[in-house]
């Protein structure tokens, strides 16, 4: 078998090495990569949600006060995805935790 | 474990189930034959363990890294009792030009699966989440039922397959990671490519099948749909393999077609909750096509495995959109057909693969094969004009992807009609019926 036949294979590959955005090869091969975090629709940094080490089944509430109903969908998705050792709770009462979002940042706010 | 390896882990087990199951019916084969199955190992593994998990999960056991090892062990100890004799068809070399090309195609969509975070917040707000609260707390009803309490999950009625599959991705990294759900899909398309190719070996001639598998990897929705960590593409991979093998179990009647038929649908049913009426839609036009006892059966033994869950949903009155349907409002259908036929015709999404297919399946004159994927399309269509949300907003959200089972399934039924077509134009030759009708 001539090694000519897998020239076109090898040409695929080698053009997904070529960094634009107009290269199709390329951005199959996730363009520039993404990280592990999710693309958030807000500015939304998780890193305190990741570092939090609260007991299990702790329950928890999340608070975006004033903040669009975008950013408060992507604040309980990231609490259902980086809390979920706890629980998350609606009432404000029961919450051991209130996790909240400002201006982008979130800060953790104990009962009380 | 970082990414790579914990992905890469938990889809050598998947893998391993399935060749368990292969296993006695591959033993006197060669190796290159024996790889040659992968992406049909790697699919049964994947739906075996995922279901079994699931299952579990249903009957109140955690979601975890230590019960899919045991549902794995279990399924491969069961699996090894069985043999299958294997369709032998010859075919003549390949054209290793064209299947170069889409498996560098298929290797830079796996790369990218790996490089690339899901664009659809679905993928990371609902369905990953949901298979982390059944790793910690498993199928908790107060965050799997709507409550005053708690906050539940969206979309509750839904099947739990690919949340678990994807949570046992994380679990096996070490830590939240969502190209995890990118890196699983990527692997399953890949597979399916490998299983298409396999399944349909020796049925269709080398060049039309590398062309036909070709024109599927160059769809650019194919690989937005891989790195969106879609559940829709999963549920099309196991529509289309259900569909594939079903179609070919019809020309050989041997039994591992009839299984893995109905095993994909099986696994189908657990991962949207439209595979249902997909997966019942799809087995009455089967069992109409070929009029057969032992379809009517494995397609019953398939739908039952959707009991289960149902039987949950329904114990804990879990709401439902299939619950509350209005057939009232005919002004819906319209704008349906023509957002959903939008995406199918559209050729920077899917290129000509449904237009070539309805095509040569007229030239053909084999109109019934346009049965199976108009099944899927009827069923498409009603669920939309039954819903009950503003229907441009539900087309606008969710068409380009709840159209992907009848484009795979479409996709996979291509090189059997082209191979019909090219038969009918060739003198009689002796092995002229290679390719019948169902």
């Amino acid at each position: 078998m001539s090694a000519a036949r897998w020239l076109p294979a090898a040409a695929v590959l080698a053009l997904a090495l070529v960094p634009s955005s107009a290269n199709p090869f390329y951005r199959l091969a996730g363009s520039d990569g993404d990280g592990r975090e999710p693309t958030f629709d807000v500015p939304l940094d998780p890193a305190p949600l990741r570092a939090a080490r609260f007991p299990d089944d702790l329950p928890y509430i999340t608070e975006a006060p004033g903040a669009s109903p975008l950013a408060q969908g992507n604040l309980k998705a990231a609490g259902q995805l980086y809390l979920a050792r706890q629980l998350p709770v609606q009432d404000r009462r029961r919450a051991e935790v209130r996790v909240q979002y400002r201006d982008g940042r979130i800060v953790f706010a104990e009962h009380g | 474990m970082t990414l790579v390896p914990g992905v890469a882990a938990v889809n050598l087990v998947f893998a391993g189930v399935g060749y368990a199951f292969l296993a006695r019916s591959l033993r006197a084969r060669s190796w290159a034959e024996r790889v040659s199955w992968a992406g049909v190992a790697l699919l049964i593994g994947a739906g075996t363990v995922g279901t079994l998990v699931f299952l579990a999960a249903i009957a109140g056991v955690r979601s975890t890294l230590a019960v899919a090892a045991a549902c794995a062990v279990a399924a491969a100890a069961a699996g090894s009792f069985l043999r299958f004799d294997l369709p032998q068809r010859r075919a003549r070399p390949s054209n290793s030009l064209l299947l170069g090309v889409v498996g560098a195609i298929c290797v830079l969509g796996l790369v990218g699966g790996f490089r690339s975070a899901p664009w659809l917040d679905d993928a990371w707000g609902i369905w990953l989440p949901k298979g982390l609260a059944l790793w910690h707390h498993g199928l908790d009803e107060r965050l799997f039922v709507p409550n005053g309490e708690y906050v539940a999950f969206g979309v509750p009625d839904y099947p739990l397959w690919w949340s678990i599959v994807t949570s046992l991705d994380v679990q096996a990294v070490g830590d939240v990671d969502v190209r995890a759900m990118d890196a699983q899909v990527a692997l399953l398309t890949v597979a399916f490519f490998g299983a298409v190719l396999r399944l349909l070996w020796g049925f269709v001639r080398p060049e039309v099948l590398a062309a036909s598998l070709l024109l599927l990897a160059c769809c650019p929705e194919l690989w937005r749909h891989v790195q969106g960590g879609i559940a829709d593409l999963p549920l099309a991979i196991y529509v289309a393999l259900s569909v594939l093998a079903t179609v070919l179990w019809m020309r050989t009647r041997a039994p591992l077609h009839l299984v893995v038929g109905a095993f994909s649908a099986a696994v189908a049913l657990q991962i949207k909750t439209e595979g249902l009426p997909e997966i019942a839609a799809l087995a009455l036009v089967g069992i109409a096509l070929c009029r057969d006892r032992r379809l009517l059966f494995a397609s019953l033994a398939a739908l039952a495995t959707a009991v289960p869950w149902l039987v949950w949903r329904a114990v804990h009155d879990v709401p439902s959109r299939t619950g509350d349907v209005d057939f009232g409002r005919l002004d819906r259908i319209p704008p349906t057909l023509g957002s959903v036929f939008g995406h199918l015709l559209d050729p920077t999404e899917w290129l000509v693969i449904v237009p070539l297919f309805v095509v040569l399946a007229l030239l053909a004159r084999r109109p019934r094969q346009l049965f199976l994927p108009g099944a899927l399309v009827l069923v498409v269509v009603v669920a939309y004009w039954v819903d009950r949300d503003a229907i441009r907003y539900v087309l606008d959200t969710s068409a380009y992807r709840v159209i992907d089972p009848i484009v795979l399934t479409t996709a996979v039924l291509l090189p059997l009609v082209a191979e019909t077509f090219l038969q009918q134009r060739e003198p009689l030759r002796e092995d002229r019926r290679l390719v019948g009708e169902p």
